[in-house]
């Protein structure tokens, strides 16, 4: 198996794969998400605001969370704003995406006054998203995919005698069983006013942990690495916010 | 007598707010179509003017250690603090003006964010031309 950085040529000029993937990515996620907000009747005077103000913030987050997870020496570029509008550096982390998107949102709804949250439209485009967004990051080998392995679909990196895990494979298919989940939930009673957007949030951030052992990121400390922190953290912010507001938000799971 | 002609016209709002600090009622949709292109405007053009500052005063730090009489320390440490405020002027204005106006002409602040959204939507559009280089392989300012 050979990288494919460059997906097909047209008139000359080469389509990158990671690029197109992103792209392709981003449009399903606003689809998706249209759809959702479309079946939610949520009017247009409150979608575009937010999911304007997520796409900025999550692109923020992305390129400012490696900071956090690949250390100082990037501050250079990451503290740059303008670095934001170079086409040839990658968006950065998709967990500091996800942060950044969920506060870019949140800010932007109480710009708007919003009081109730229909956010959980977003829930099931950004599992869509990822899951397409991984295969460019597949076909580019982004990050030599991940760490050395002998299970049987190992895949071989050019230049080296050993397989490796095809990570951003595990990451597609998890987010697209998470993406039907999340599609099964969403009428659900209880997966209303933002509880879906924070358990698919929870969700992602659990299975990221675990499969961070099969990546090839910085290890900070503890032999953990700092997506595999800031996993842990999302992921019990959400639980301890559920357990806190149980009362409020399952209130027939209580004992009569 | 009608006494109300006489009130002095105050710079504050009824709720005791200056008027700089009011939330803005949109009433006319015109006027939130003006303030939102007002917006996209400012978004361009403040940057513009940003990155040009950025890049004439980038010439004057490559020439300023000549300039300092002190010590190479203390030279650097002083264009090290110049650097980082000119790194970060642009984040804090930028998310200074939008959640400013988030909170008083929320279609300027609108406007901001769209015009954002657009710079960034352009460099996604880009990136399907250009080889992207992801941050862990990418050495820091040596792209």
């Amino acid at each position: 198996m050979t990288p494919m950085p460059v997906l097909f040529i047209v008139g000359g000029v080469p389509v990158y794969s990671h690029g197109f993937f992103l792209l392709v990515a981003l449009l399903a996620g606003l689809g998706w998400l249209l759809i959702e907000a479309k079946r939610r009747r949520w009017s247009k005077e409150e979608v575009i605001p937010i999911a304007l103000g997520a796409f900025v913030g999550g692109m923020i987050g992305a390129r400012v969370s490696i900071l956090f997870f690949n250390g100082f020496e990037y501050a250079p570029l990451v503290l740059n704003m303008y670095a934001l509008f170079d086409p040839r550096i990658g968006p950065g982390s998709i967990l500091g995406g996800v942060a950044g998107a969920y506060i870019g949102g949140y800010i932007a709804s109480k710009a708007i006054g919003k009081k109730s949250c229909s956010c959980d439209a977003f829930a099931p485009a950004m599992a869509l998203a990822t899951a397409i967004g991984r295969v460019g990051c597949f076909l580019s080998f982004e990050d030599g995919l991940g760490r050395p392995t002998t299970l049987p679909w190992g895949v071989p990196l050019p230049g080296a005698d050993y397989l490796v895990h095809p990570a951003p494979l595990y990451d597609m298919a998890f987010n697209l069983v998470w993406f039907g989940i999340l599609l099964a939930l969403r009428d659900h009673k209880w997966m209303q006013n933002g509880n879906l957007l924070k358990f698919g949030i929870a969700g992602y951030a659990f299975f990221r942990f675990f499969v961070e052992f099969a990546r090839n990121n910085q290890v900070m400390a503890l032999g953990l690495t700092g997506q595999q922190f800031a996993s842990a953290l999302l992921f019990a912010a959400v639980v301890v916010y559920f357990v806190k507001n149980r009362e409020k938000l399952f209130p027939s799971a209580q004992p009569a | 007598m009608n006494t109300e002609n006489n009130t002095p016209i105050s710079p504050n709002d009824s709720d005791g707010k200056p008027k700089w600090l009011t939330r803005k009622e949109y009433i006319d949709p015109a006027e939130k179509k003006r303030d939102f292109w007002i917006g996209v405007a400012i978004f361009f053009v403040l940057n513009i003017v940003l990155t040009l500052c950025q890049w004439g005063l980038g010439f004057g730090l490559l020439s300023a250690p000549s300039n300092f009489a002190g010590t190479d320390s203390a030279s650097s440490t002083l264009a090290s603090i110049f650097y980082l405020v000119f790194a970060l002027a642009p984040w804090v204005i930028n998310i200074g003006l939008i959640i400013y106006f988030a909170f008083t002409r929320s279609q300027i602040a609108l406007g901001m964010v769209a015009g954002f959204g657009i710079a960034l939507a352009i460099v996604i559009c880009l990136g399907v031309i250009f080889t992207v280089w992801c941050f862990a392989t990418l050495s820091a300012g040596s792209y």
